[in-house]
């Protein structure tokens, strides 16, 4: 460590002097993070961090500076500065107004000036004018277009990042980790587009400030809220309204913002249901809260609070008759209800011109709840016997947590700590019988801490050579077993020719909470479990490289990066287990738990590896702009419990996937956007044929079988669906009424060519079975009405 | 306005669709073979070799499984051999258009610590081979103990217990058969069977998780009886028996089921031929 610690400010001062401040927006004096801050004499910059901090450290031998302020979104402002010694706070001016220039990037800084990688943002602005499913605007969505992040099926929303399984994806919300990332059935996203400010997505090469996930961490910052005028904005579409409602507590010092959501979709397809089809009823409602105090030059505060829920119910009010049985199934129903609710406490703090600290006090609760009621009956004694079975999963965690960034010369420090206090319910299970006055209740509960240290240097050693060193030190306590990880973390660029930048990244990480998913066909069933003494950390080493190309000119971006990741410790659900089975007292029993065994003796571990390329085309500007991404990803898994022990392709092996997305703006109020993705099929596990077993009963001859029938399965992941693609369309018209009032009239097609893409896989009750991709997202028109005020 | 009720209402029927789209899975045709040879035993007068040869079936689709015809079924055992005859079919081999290949035990005397091999070949073009090796020893007669809990006209509740057998690891298989006389003195079909597995080396006494036999008021339980085989088996035999135990427990209805291979060692096909060496105990209850 000391070696590190003398690394790390070896350099040779030049830089005595500095600058620092905060950069806000004009209008709303809203903090804005990801701004570059350049030098233009010495040539050297940085970025503000989340909470809109910067301080930027200048030669000694220059008296007088240039330093530009520049985000995409936000017209550039140059600054000539004599006395560097000062503070200058900054107030950037939305370019949005100015219906002329949209401009579209994923990354909204250079890619060429940054010594990390394997990053992706979006303009929270740009996600406003792609198409979406019914019109809502969806961050996570659009994310999925971008190369690295992959699909699930379009009945779970799930985005699977270089080979991972989708609890390797850490998202966090203003600093508070979300469990669980979209709503009903994985339409769109837990947020709230118009609330959110910015996020930024890391796949490889991650800073040391983030741990606990394997492939992926997606930073969501919400708004802080205007501190001018109150203002907001309400979208009414087909099936779903929202209301965004933000303005001043006292002007300029302090701010509220309130962002809602609500889905009426049930109630409009109860009433359109064709005879004779199951009533699928989806519902959703989330808000948004969040209140920022400036109480001080130095110190501010942020109170925000999330919270979701999501139901999802298929219900057969038609009567299901058993062969020579009196007893028959009356009404049935299953469904699903989930919701995620999180709060943080933030307090910012500049102690120095140098230092800058931010202080977290945070709060993430998720929880599942599977439930199916049937109500038998029998058709001579006409007595009804209600049964209802209910599965039910939670995760809360409450944590604190110090980041301090400090600036010392040509150095970008980052270190910091927590702490996390996790409370696992990984299963409990509820039972009860009408008739047998049966009830029955077991839960399964689980308390563990997990800490963490780090230290990162952003650092620049000679001119085109940027580095990125970073420790970070992982701890998890757990039914007496402690686990301790040291994981280092680099990063290297080097710029060559015009705007060329080569680079390499290098992470391990360490992961202590996992999801537990099945792995053949049917509806996802997820349950978070923690490790234990019998369940092991997950961890990965990531290596990366690749090169990025900023085309000034032509306002082309191109990158291009290969990756290699190897997996160890991965959770799956051990061969013929399940946490949850069908619709009888007796398939619960199979349930291990209730019938003495551990939940952990469900859980197996293998190892996995992947590898891909990921290539990203872009145009930044001009009428028409949008980007063509392409990523090859491979993953195989190898478990000794499953797939007798022979290696295999997981769900998530989706190897090819392609998007292309544009937006033309045909009049500076008309905007005209679409986009069009196709991915390979995904894997899954489904029987090839059926035989009859013989009679296991050493008292009779063997060699005579007996009725019962087993399933051959050849190997894990042994059919591969078919390839999902999908085009969107949207129409945007903006109409000003006046300076404050902007209204926007959408016109969208989702799924343009109708193409069946799948929920779910099932297979029928019927003999012989049939094996069914069930689709519900056919052709979709979309119309909605916002209006900004 | 009259656009705008338009396109809502079509947005709203299409919105109602939901579609489902049937496609079939591939399907391989492939030999079903089950054979499990034991030593002959005394309780057993007319004992057998039996293995049976069937097909499977695909899982999407109406065809039947194909009867095997003139399977060229041949057993071998160090420098002896011989080849099993089709026997007649009876009630099951028509239910499940499986065929049985056998010859009487005493034409082809199983030895415990010994391997065979089997190889089939049919004029359809299937091909397989199997080997096993029957257990050396079983368990004592002495050290099988069955503990009945509970005796009564509602329930018998028991237990077996055994002793393993020392000095290397085993695999057991424990079938039970309730033998029950009704009150006319007539001997009634069993009630249950149970098939359990138990694996561990470390442990020097086995018991068998409780077994409960329910409903039995018109039985005379004092003239009835348990019979109790406890079985020292192959490990190829184990895997075979606790997969298809776990698949079992799913059920079509279903909605989150985890797949589980069963795994045999017929090559290129579907199947177990696996020797077992068992003891058999007959208590009066």
């Amino acid at each position: 460590m000391r070696f590190f610690i003398l690394f790390l400010f070896s350099c040779v001062s030049v830089y005595a002097q500095s600058i620092h401040g905060f950069v806000t927006e004009l209008e709303t004096k809203e903090k804005l993070s990801g701004v570059s801050v350049y030098c233009l004499e010495s040539k050297k910059g940085d970025i503000t961090n989340k909470y809109g901090f910067y301080s930027l450290n200048l030669p000694n031998q220059i008296d007088s500076f240039t330093i530009v302020f520049s985000m995409i979104g936000y017209e550039p402002i140059r600054f000539k500065i004599k006395d560097s010694k000062s503070e200058l706070n900054i107030e950037l001016k939305d370019q949005i107004i100015n219906l002329n220039d949209v401009v579209i990037t994923s990354n909204e800084n250079k890619i060429n000036e940054t010594a990390r990688m394997s990053i992706q943002t979006l303009p929270i602005k740009q996600i406003q004018e792609l198409p979406a499913l019914l019109g809502e605007k969806d961050l996570l969505k659009t994310l999925q277009l971008m190369p690295g992040f992959q699909r699930g099926n379009d009945g779970n929303g799930i985005i699977f990042v270089r080979g991972g399984a989708s609890d390797q994806n850490l998202l966090l919300l203003d600093e508070a980790p979300v469990y669980n990332l979209f709503h009903a059935g994985g339409f769109f996203s837990v947020f709230n587009s118009n609330a959110l400010k910015r996020f930024e997505a890391s796949k490889g090469a991650f800073s040391a400030r983030y741990g606990g996930r394997l492939s992926s961490v997606i930073d969501v910052q919400t708004k802080d809220g205007n501190k001018q005028k109150t203002s907001g904005s309400l979208g009414i579409g087909l099936l779903s309204s929202n209301l965004l409602l933000e303005g001043p507590i006292q002007k300029n010092k302090s701010s509220f913002l309130f962002s809602g959501r609500m889905s009426y979709w049930d109630k409009i397809y109860s009433a359109f249901r064709p005879a004779g089809k199951d009533n699928i009823s989806f519902g959703l409602y989330d808000y948004i809260a969040k209140f920022h105090f400036i109480l001080s030059s130095k110190d501010q505060l942020y109170i925000s609070n999330y919270f979701g829920r999501d139901s999802f119910v298929w219900a057969r009010d038609r009567p299901q008759y058993f062969s020579n049985q009196t007893r028959f199934q009356k009404k049935y129903d299953f469904g699903f209800n989930w919701g995620n609710n999180t709060g943080t406490i933030r307090w910012n703090r500049v102690f120095s011109q140098k230092m800058f600290a931010n202080t977290t006090v945070l709060f993430s609760k998720y929880d599942f709840r599977y439930q199916n009621n049937i109500l038998f009956s029998d058709s001579k004694s006409k007595i009804d016997d209600l049964n209802e079975n209910a599965y039910v999963a939670k995760i809360q965690d409450i944590g604190i947590k110090t980041d301090i960034d400090y600036y010392h010369k040509n150095h970008h420090v980052l270190f910091g700590g927590g702490f996390t206090r996790h409370q696992f319910v990984p299963e409990n299970i509820k039972l009860y019988r009408e008739l047998n006055m049966f009830r029955k209740d077991t839960i399964v509960n689980i308390p563990a801490n997990e800490y963490f240290i780090y230290v990162e240097d952003e650092y620049h050693p000679i001119q085109n050579i940027l580095l990125n060193i970073g420790l970070r030190q992982s701890v998890f306590e757990v039914e007496n077993k402690k686990y301790s990880f040291f994981e280092p973390r680099l990063g290297a660029a080097y710029k060559f020719g015009k705007g060329w930048a080569a680079k390499i990244g290098y992470a391990r990480m360490n992961q202590f909470v996992h999801l537990a998913s099945n792995n053949g066909v049917g509806f996802p069933f997820d349950v978070w479990i923690p490790t234990t003494n019998q369940v092991k950390p997950q961890q990965a080493d990531q290596i990366s490289a690749g090169i990025a190309k900023d085309f000034k000119e032509k306002n082309y971006e191109f990158s291009a990066e290969i990756y290699y990741k190897t997996m160890s410790n991965l959770p799956a659900l051990k061969e013929g287990s399940a946490f949850l089975s069908g619709n009888t007292l007796d398939i619960f029993q199979s349930s291990l738990a209730t019938v003495g065994e551990s939940w952990e003796n469900k859980i197996v571990q293998g190892n996995g590896k992947a590898y891909g390329f990921e290539t990203l085309l872009q145009r930044k500007k001009g009428a028409l702009n949008g980007w063509i991404s392409y990523t090859y990803s491979k993953v195989i898994n190898q478990f000794k419990e499953l797939n007798n022990g022979l290696s295999f392709l997981p769900r998530f092996d989706r190897r090819h996937n392609a998007s292309l997305v544009g937006i033309y703006q045909i009049r500076p109020n008309l905007t005209l956007s679409g986009t069009w993705s196709i991915a390979s099929g995904q894997r899954i596990t489904v029987p090839t044929s059926s035989y009859n077993i013989v009679n296991p009963n050493l008292w009779y001859n063997n060699a005579n079988l007996v009725g019962n029938t087993v399933y051959e399965y050849k190997e894990y992941g042994n059919f591969k669906t078919p390839a999902y693609h999908r085009l969107d369309l949207n129409v945007q018209f903006n109409r000003k009424k006046n300076k404050n009032k902007l209204r926007t009239w959408e016109l969208g097609v989702f799924n343009v060519y109708n193409r069946k893409n799948p929920f779910f896989y099932s297979f029928s009750e019927t003999s012989p079975s049939s094996f069914t991709k069930t689709n519900i997202f056919p052709i979709i028109p979309s119309i909605s009405y916002n209006i900004k005020f | 306005m009259a656009k705008i009720f338009l396109f809502l209402s079509l947005s709203f029927v299409a919105f109602s669709c939901q579609n489902e789209v049937k496609f079939p899975i591939p399907f391989e045709r492939k030999m079903v073979v089950h054979g499990l040879i034991r030593p002959n035993n005394i309780i057993f007068n007319s004992d057998s070799i039996l293995i049976s040869i069937g097909t499977n079936i695909p899982v999407t689709s109406l065809d039947a499984n194909s009867e095997i015809k003139e399977a060229v079924v041949n057993l071998e055992n160090n420098q002896k051999q011989i080849l099993l005859p089709l026997l007649t079919k009876n009630a099951t081999d028509l239910k499940n258009n499986t065929r049985r290949y056998g010859v009487a035990s005493k034409n082809f005397p199983i030895i415990p610590g010994q391997n065979y091999s089997l190889s089939i070949t049919t004029p359809s073009g299937f091909k397989s081979k199997a080997t096993c090796k029957v257990p050396l020893k079983s368990v004592p007669t002495e050290k099988i103990k069955v503990e009945i809990l509970q005796k009564d006209a509602n329930r018998i509740r028991c237990k077996i217990n055994w002793e393993d057998i020392p000095d290397e690891v085993n695999f057991y298989n424990v079938s039970i058969v309730l033998n029950l006389i009704d009150k006319n003195n007539k001997r009634s079909q069993p009630s249950q069977i149970i098939f359990k597995n138990e694996l561990d080396a470390k442990k020097s006494i086995f018991t068998t998780e409780e077994l409960i036999f329910q409903n039995l008021p018109e039985f005379d339980l004092d003239r009835s009886s348990i019979y109790v085989a406890v079985a020292n088996i192959e490990e190829s035999h184990y895997n075979w028996g606790k997969k298809q135990i776990a698949q079992q427990r799913q059920n079509d209805s279903n909605l989150f089921p985890e797949p589980v291979l069963i795994q045999g060692n017929v090559t290129d096909n579907i199947g177990l031929f696996s020797g077992y060496n068992a003891t058999y105990i007959i208590n009066n209850l």
